[in-house]
């Protein structure tokens, strides 16, 4: 009973407040507004839950990877055609916001000190949206898009955030905007650390599944990770830091891409085409040179011609490591692809 | 002095006889009977009283030893009298309603003489200044008094008689007049008034009676029963400051039926509402549209005929009495064209047959029986009015039952009477498709084809959840029989132990069975997504075109039975302990079991229901009263939950799957695994409720109040899903914790499910000479909470606890009832024969919440902001609005005039004309997101149109 309900009955019918107040959950991201990317495969950004999203298998180093792959913005790299003047990689001109990639902020709750979960807390999926042993990140801004009529949509929106930390001993959960954040005197929140985090907000309702997992065998749950934006819960797949360069110190900051390779040729009777599985990627998450930004290039492989072809290592098999392509396949036959970028997120 | 003074107290039903004086005993008797089995039911009082005091005109000091006694035409037998105490207190308790004669005097002397009006379940307070001089000058011209401020009694409410009904248009039906109750709403049902919601119950939480009968639905816990109009003798409405007698979550509906009397009466009638007495508009479906005035579609049919016979008189004058009487009545209402259709809708049609008798007998004048039948057989067609199905899809009703009571009235003296009661109640609904029924099905709406509108009995029901529009089929055929028995014993003792004591003892016992039978059309029903409006958005599964996210779910035919058993026991005191002040001690304790058709144990629950409060008479004359009152009452016994706890036959869910082009199985529901029973929690749903009330008679006749209600009703019954695991957003199953695809619902009483209620109500009451008639009143209230459902009784089938996602933030908010405002008036004068009579009511619109589409059950359950409101914008708790249908505002006149001075006969004819203003506020708008989201869909305010009646009193 709160003081105010308190009053409200002394003055008799004065309308006590129904609504909750305070940190309050207001249920899952409404994704009406997601850009179509974010929504999932078969999803339908006005019927919530039917996306999925498919991990891509591929290599990195010889090894068998996966990745979550988002477009670039159409204001980044369109359709129809890139803007003009546009760098798709670059995060910060003359020292400000580059608008055309906006990288807005989000709160990442270090974990350096774990939250206090309520007494006896034993989650249960059932009954409990998140976890209530575990702080949720804040992010500020959610994916958005225009969908005009008869036209395809498009959007600014980008899978990237500016860090800014936070540190403290607080309840689990019980932090859920941006303005209960910035007023807690017993949380410390840091400037903008200059680090750029790869944090594609989806569906919540959306399924997420790794190389293997399919929804008869997974709930789809366990890969994405659960945040607050204004009272919202929010999803996103973590792709980890971006790695960025400032040459000219700190006026332009341009993000560093690995190159993800795939060939355009034909591999057995089917056209070569990106996510087939014969994706190779430079790095993997724990590489050095990962990145979730990926620059796409293609490569003639006429020469492939074992009928599994991944599942070799001989001269007429498909490469597996980055190298290999390099050394194998002559730089004039390596191509960029269109769209050039990609996000190319591999989870942890 | 008196002779209740000089008698010890016997309490003949309870002890026989007892050794033991005072009041104590009776209370000790009282605490006897509740060791027996308890129930959570009501009788209804059928009867009202006189107390008061004589006082000495010139000394002020109290008389004694003055004979008091009451005749009246509604009074049977010989007439009731009483002795004035020695403290100047007198009561005549035990009295039908009606104008009463009353005479005080002392034997010999030419008596003292007043008229008042006794009404049912209240006291007519009667305060006299007495001397042998007043009585030399008193006159014959007496003029009727009604004291309306319950000296001894917190109860709110008021009783309408059908004196009062004679005066106003109204829809001739007593869940029709209610609204005319401060207090007294219907939200959900604004168009048809005919489900009251009161002070802030849900419309299953009430209590009805009919001649003491409890005619409650055993399993809905709505009325039951129809009643011809003009048999009523009055309805008491209780609001709240219910006593122990009673026992209802929201408000008691106490109806009685005229007995008759010892002068033959006839009361025939015949009332004519033709179509062509009114606006036929169309309406456009935004809410600021209005007429469409160059539309050529025929306008909407409104229309009823309704015709009376009630005879009534002596089979033995002051022995036995008997009534009888019929009513038939045709109804027919239509909607105006709307979306998602846009076509003409078939009317309702709909017909009455309400006969009843009532035999009351007075062998002598210590007993009286009343005997009293009712039946009210219906059949509906075209019952369903949407505008998101073409005629084949409508469904038709045949609806009805009976029901008898009988009841033993033993006075034994007037400090002690007891009642026995016993009744049958048989209830029968019975729905089909309209294909299936009396009438057939009407013609296709152009554009559409025969071929739309053929009738297939084993075509499945196909939706469209884009638009909403269904297809191929209606509801399932469902048969749904209920009976009822009630048994009740009560004593009422009246006598003096540290002040004067008005007790009432009681046990109820009811009985309730239910039967069931459902067939669905072709055995299952689909759903289509695929966004794609109309019949060419259908899932044709022989193709797979429109099929992505369909569903099909297979419901097999079944029947169950559901069996009910409860006693409830009450003890309540009037204790005036000074002559200003009266505490209202009280309380009962109810039991209530239910089974379902496997014999297991739904619902054995207890309950305790305090009840206790004062009045306190402010002025010392009875005219200004203050009164407090608390009360819980505890539902005990309801087949609701049990029909719900009950084995059915599983329904299996399929959806389409794209890459196998077939639908494929998703889940289950129903069955015997489809269900749980909560053996751990023995909370009873329960209402604690306060009320506070200051009347004051303001001038003859006529009383201002101000009550204030508060009231929390717990723990209320739900379906609580218990096996599926959803993924944060709630839109989809990700997991089930038995393993098993299948949905589990445990029936509980969640301490979370509750509702909370405030209000304030002004009211002023007058009937300042016989002329005049006036009631007005406003209420300002707040309905908030959870509790909006009752295992899916009031939303439809659907649970509130469904899914789990779906708690907290987004059952907060405003109720579904919850009317912010209120302002009710009735009016009518009459003078030589000239009758005008207006009542009109203004209320705000009803909260409204706005449903999304959820992936996972194929349906829109969905919310992303608390009920009663509209997110406006996605994801902004700052946007977040209040939704609410817009207010509704109605007037209607009756005028008529009583050509009994012309011809020397009670002929009236009458006019009556509703909505004079011609309002046609929306009353509902789509709730569903989509491209019909906040259209007016089904229905307006009905549009001006009078009707003319004809009336003759014998």
């Amino acid at each position: 009973m709160t003081k105010r309900h308190w009053l409200c009955w002394l003055i008799l019918a004065a309308g006590c407040e129904p609504y909750p107040t305070g940190e309050f959950s207001a249920g899952a991201v409404d994704p009406v507004n997601f850009p179509p990317a974010y929504v999932g495969v078969g999803g339908d950004r006005t019927r919530p839950g039917r996306g999925r999203f498919t991990e891509v298998p591929a290599y990195a180093n010889g090894n068998a990877i996966g990745y979550f792959s988002f477009p670039f913005s159409t204001s980044q790299i369109g359709p129809p055609t890139p803007p003009t003047g546009t760098d798709p990689l670059r995060l910060v001109e003359n020292g400000a916001p580059y608008s055309r990639v906006p990288a807005p902020v989000a709160y990442r709750f270090d974990g350096s000190t774990p939250c206090t979960p309520p007494k006896n807390y034993v989650y249960d999926p059932r009954t409990d949206e998140v976890r209530y042993d575990q702080q949720g990140n804040i992010v500020t801004v959610l994916p958005s898009a225009t969908y005009p009529t008869g036209a395809t949509p498009t959007w600014s929106y980008v899978p990237i955030v500016a860090e800014r930390v936070v540190r403290g001993t607080i309840d689990c959960q019980s932090v859920k905007t941006e303005t209960t954040l910035l007023s807690r005197p017993d949380l410390s929140v840091s400037q903008p650390t200059g680090n750029y985090l790869a944090w594609a907000q989806i569906d919540v309702g959306a399924g997420v599944y790794r190389i293997g997992e399919t929804p008869g065998t997974s709930p789809g749950i366990f890969t994405q990770r659960f945040g607050w934006y204004d009272h919202f819960i929010t999803a996103y797949i973590d792709g980890g830091y971006i790695p960025t360069t400032t040459p000219d110190n700190g006026q332009t900051v341009t993000m560093v891409p690995q190159t993800l390779f795939y060939p355009r040729s034909n591999i057995g009777t089917a056209a070569g085409a990106i996510g087939r599985g014969y994706d190779v990627l430079e790095a993997g998450r724990n590489d050095t040179g990962y990145s979730p930004v990926c620059a796409v290039m293609t490569y003639d492989a006429a020469t492939v011609t074992a009928t599994n072809p991944t599942a070799c290592t001989q001269a007429n098999c498909l490469p597996r490591d980055a190298a290999t392509i390099r050394a194998r396949f002559p730089a004039a036959s390596l191509r960029p692809a269109n769209p050039p970028y990609i996000f190319c997120f591999q989870v942890q | 002095m008196t002779a209740m003074k000089k008698r010890p107290y016997v309490l003949v039903l309870a002890l026989g006889s007892s050794t033991l004086g005072g009041f104590t005993l009776a209370l000790l008797a009282a605490g006897s009977l509740l060791l027996a089995p308890r129930t959570a039911h009501a009788v209804g009082e059928t009867t009202g009283r006189i107390t008061g005091t004589v006082i000495d005109a010139n000394t002020k000091k109290p008389l004694g030893g003055l004979e008091v006694s009451a005749t009246s035409p509604a009074l049977i037998g010989e007439p009731r009298s009483a002795t004035v105490e020695d403290n100047g207190a007198f009561e005549l308790p035990e009295l039908p309603p009606g104008v009463y004669d009353v005479e005080i005097g002392f034997p010999g002397l030419k008596p003292l003489r007043r008229k008042v009006r006794v009404r049912q379940g209240e006291n007519t307070p009667l305060n006299i200044s007495w001397s042998p001089e007043i009585e030399k000058v008193q006159t014959y011209n007496v003029i009727e008094e009604t004291h309306l401020t319950h000296p001894d009694t917190a109860k709110t409410g008021t009783v309408i008689g059908a004196d009062t009904e004679a005066r106003l248009a109204t829809r001739r039906s007593y869940q029709n007049v209610l609204n005319q109750v401060a207090g007294v709403s219907y939200p959900t049902d604004p168009t048809q008034n005919t489900i009251p919601v009161i002070k802030g119950a849900n419309r299953l939480q009430n209590r009805y009676l009919v001649d003491g009968l409890d005619i409650t639905d055993s399993v809905t816990n709505n009325f039951s029963t129809q009643v011809n109009f003009d048999s009523i003798g009055s309805i008491e409405v209780i609001t709240g400051g219910l006593e122990a007698q009673y026992n209802a979550l929201g408000g008691v509906v106490n109806l009685i039926t005229a007995p008759g009397s010892d002068k033959l009466h006839i009361d025939t009638s015949f009332y004519i509402q033709s179509g062509r007495f009114g606006v036929r508009n169309q309406y456009g479906s935004q809410v600021y549209e209005n007429e469409l005035p160059l539309s050529t579609a025929p306008g909407v049919n409104t229309q009823n005929y309704q015709a009376n016979f009630n005879i009534s008189g002596p089979l033995i004058k002051h022995k036995l009495w008997a009534s009888i009487g019929l009513q038939y009545d045709r109804i027919e209402s239509q909607l105006p064209i709307g979306p998602p259709l846009n076509v003409q809708h078939p009317a309702r049609q709909q017909n009455n047959f309400f006969p009843r008798f009532k035999l009351t007998w007075a062998p002598t004048s210590k007993h009286r029986f009343t005997l009293s039948g009712n039946s009210d057989y219906a059949y509906v067609r075209n019952r369903d009015q949407s505008n998101g199905e073409l005629p084949n899809v409508e469904y038709g009703q045949n609806q009805g039952g009976a029901f008898g009571v009988v009841q033993w009235d033993y006075f034994h003296s007037n400090s002690l009477s007891t009642q026995v009661q016993a009744g049958y109640n048989f209830n029968n609904l019975e729905q089909r498709p309209q294909g299936q029924f009396i009438g057939g099905i009407d013609p296709c709406p152009k554009p559409y084809t025969a071929a739309d509108c053929a009738y297939d009995p084993d075509r499945p029901r196909h939706t469209n959840n884009f638009d909403g529009s269904i297809w191929g089929n209606g509801i399932p055929i469902t048969i749904d029989r209920r009976h009822t028995w009630q048994f009740d014993v009560s004593v009422s003792k009246r006598g003096r132990a540290a002040g004067t004591h008005d007790a009432k003892f009681g046990i109820q016992t009811r009985f309730a069975y239910h039967n069931f039978f459902r067939h669905t059309p072709g055995d299952s029903f689909l759903t289509s997504n695929s966004g794609q409006p109309g019949l060419d958005g259908l899932c044709d599964p022989a193709t797979g075109r429109n099929c992505n996210g369909a569903t099909l779910t297979e419901a097999p035919e079944f029947s169950n039975n559901q069996f009910g058993a409860g006693v409830g026991a009450y003890a309540q005191d009037r204790w005036r302990i000074t002559r200003r002040f009266v505490f209202l001690p009280g309380f009962r304790v109810d039991w209530g079991y239910t089974r379902n058709s496997l014999g297991q144990t739904v619902s054995s629950l207890v309950g305790f229901g305090p009840r206790f409060g004062f009045t306190f008479d402010l002025t010392g004359d009875s005219k200004t009263i203050f009164s407090a009152f608390y009360a819980r009452a505890n539902e005990t016994l309801s087949l609701l939950p049990a029909s719900r706890a009950d084995v059915d036959a599983p329904q299996r869910r399929y959806v389409w799957d794209n890459t196998q082009q077939r639908f494929v199985f998703q889940s289950s529901s129903g069955g015997a695994a489809g269900y749980r029973l909560d053996g751990q929690h023995l909370n009873p749903p329960h209402d604690d409720e306060i009320t506070l009330s200051l009347t004051r008679e303001i001038f003859n006749n006529s009383i201002a109040a101000v009550n204030y209600t508060y009231k929390r009703i717990s723990n209320i019954w739900d379906a609580v899903e218990v096996n599926q695991v959803w993924d944060p957003s709630g839109t989809r199953v990700v997991g089930y914790v038995n393993g098993q695809p299948e949905r589990v619902f445990l029936y509980t009483r969640p301490d979370g499910n509750y509702r909370r209620y405030n209000s304030v109500d002004f009211i002023v009451e007058s009937q300042p000479t016989k002329s005049w008639d006036i009631y007005a009143a406003y209420t300002l209230s707040f309905l908030e909470g959870p509790g909006s459902d009752t295992v899916g009784g009031t939303v439809g089938g659907g649970s509130a606890y469904a899914n789990p996602r779906q708690y907290k933030f987004f059952q907060s908010g405003y109720l579904p009832e919850d009317q912010r405002h209120q302002f009710r008036a009735r009016v009518s004068y009459t003078r030589s024969g000239f009758l005008f009579g207006v009542n009109m009511n203004y209320a705000t619109g009803i909260p409204l919440s706005k449903l999304y589409f959820n992936a996972t059950d194929g349906t829109f359950s969905i919310r992303r902001s608390p009920q009663g409101t509209d997110p406006a914008a996605p994801n902004s708790v700052g946007n977040i609005a209040a939704f609410r249908t817009p207010d509704t505002f109605v007037v209607n006149v009756r005028v008529a005039y009583d050509f009994n001075a012309l011809i020397g006969q009670h002929l009236t004819a009458i006019v009556d004309l509703f909505n004079i203003f011609n309002i046609d506020t929306p009353t509902s708008l789509t709730t569903l997101d989509g491209i019909n989201f906040g259209l007016a869909n089904r229905g307006r305010q009905a549009p001006f149109r009078f009707q003319l009646g004809l009336r003759y009193l014998y």
